[in-house]
């Protein structure tokens, strides 16, 4: 019998699914420490090709976006089975406030806030969150993959704006940025995730005109918040 | 292209067959195989060698047996670029790797994904390692190291933490 290759054995790992591997995490050493790789992940994601949409309401369901597509009838909503035991604290409802790259960031209420894989079930909750509740002031936020740092971020920016609060899941902290552009009160906005950045569009406090802000990290930590005038 | 078969023709070990050439290939164990060298192009091995007129005599397949050989020459013909492939005849032929459970199937497939790999041909290598992905996705940990060949370098306290933090996996 020929013995593979290891990038043969790579090749194969990659097809599986997320369930195979993380149980193949067991066999031995060297597969814990190539199935926990960031490349290998990162390689995993990049060839799934089954997609997925989270609905929430109150509790998170997944439907098959194929189905949809496909004008059946037949569209299932399958409720995900989120781990609450694994937090400590009781769960009222739960509430998908964004996702990226099949991380979901989610809103377990009363006020805490989890970046949860719903494909290997694990799940991490964001550190001093219950101080910063989401809808009172509103705020902007939004959840976003910062590729060029290689970190998911969790970013709330409170009415009127002097600040810009941003959690790293990498660092699993938070840091405060001053910011001078100040919106108006009725900005309550989920921002979106798109190429490294997040996008929001706001009344500016001053004239009520309409921006687009995105903020977006260079190869540094800091964060950049930029405003595009429409 | 006529002009460079005709004056390769007369090197050692390529012939050629009407307007198609014939490449010599030569196993590991010494078997010759003469394939069209439109065929065998499937090979981006092979292609580089062709374009580079380094093809002009055997070519020897190292690391590959005859008879792993001759099943990729069954791939290259049935794969055959403008051929009328008969769609259910190949995805037929194909299902074969579908069950490898049995130690000699998976031997055969392992032998093919060794090939596929070292001629680079990327559509068995594709088909292999999914047949090898597809057949292993359901395992137990001990039955994917048997399939393998490997030890577990964990000590027993190791596995259990790590089967305790992976739980959910284990369960059906």
């Amino acid at each position: 019998m020929s013995i593979l290759y290891s990038e043969l054995i790579v090749d194969i790992l990659l097809r599986l699914p997320v369930k195979s591997l993380c149980r193949f995490r067991c066999v031995s050493k060297s597969w814990l420490v190539l199935i926990n790789n960031p490349r290998f992940v990162k390689m995993h994601l990049a060839q799934t090709r089954r997609r997925r949409l989270v609905v929430s309401a109150w509790s998170l369901y997944s439907v098959d976006i194929e189905t949809i597509f496909s004008n059946d009838d037949n569209i299932a909503a399958v409720e995900i089975d989120f781990p609450r035991s694994k937090l400590n604290h009781e769960i009222d409802s739960l509430l998908c406030i964004g996702s990226c790259n099949g991380l979901l960031c989610v809103l377990t209420e009363p006020n805490d806030l989890v970046v949860y894989n719903p494909c290997t079930n694990e799940c991490k909750q964001i550190p001093d969150f219950r101080s910063r509740i989401l809808y009172e002031p509103p705020s902007l936020h939004g959840f976003g993959y910062a590729e060029s740092i290689d970190d998911y971020k969790f970013v709330k920016i409170e009415h009127p704006g002097k600040f810009v609060d941003v959690y790293s899941l990498r660092k699993d902290s938070w840091t405060s940025i001053q910011n001078n552009i100040h919106f108006v009160d009725k900005c309550y906005m989920l921002g979106i995730p798109l190429n490294g950045a997040i996008h929001w569009m706001v009344n500016k406090l001053e004239d009520s005109s309409v921006i687009a802000a995105l903020i977006w990290w260079r190869r540094s930590s800091k964060p950049y918040l930029l405003l595009i005038f429409c | 292209m006529s002009t460079a078969a005709t004056a390769d023709a007369s090197s050692s070990g390529d012939t050629t067959e009407g307007s198609v050439r014939l490449l010599t290939l030569q196993s590991e164990d010494g078997e010759v195989f003469e394939v069209k060298e439109t065929i065998a192009t499937q090979s981006v091995t092979i292609k580089g060698m062709v374009d580079d007129d380094c093809a002009t005599s055997t070519i020897p397949v190292c690391n590959v047996t005859g008879r792993t050989l001759a099943m990729v020459i069954e791939w290259w013909n049935k794969h055959e670029i403008g051929a009328v492939s008969n769609e259910k005849e190949l995805k037929e032929w194909e299902s074969q790797f579908d069950t490898i459970d049995d130690k000699s199937d998976r031997d055969d497939v392992y032998d093919l994904l060794m090939a596929a790999n070292y001629l680079n041909i990327p559509t068995l290598l594709d088909c292999c390692t999914s047949a090898v992905a597809e057949a292993i996705k359901g395992k137990s940990t001990d039955e994917m190291r048997e399939f393998f060949d490997i030890k577990s370098d964990f000590d027993e306290k190791e596995e259990d933490a790590l089967r305790k933090e992976n739980q959910w996996a284990f369960e059906n």
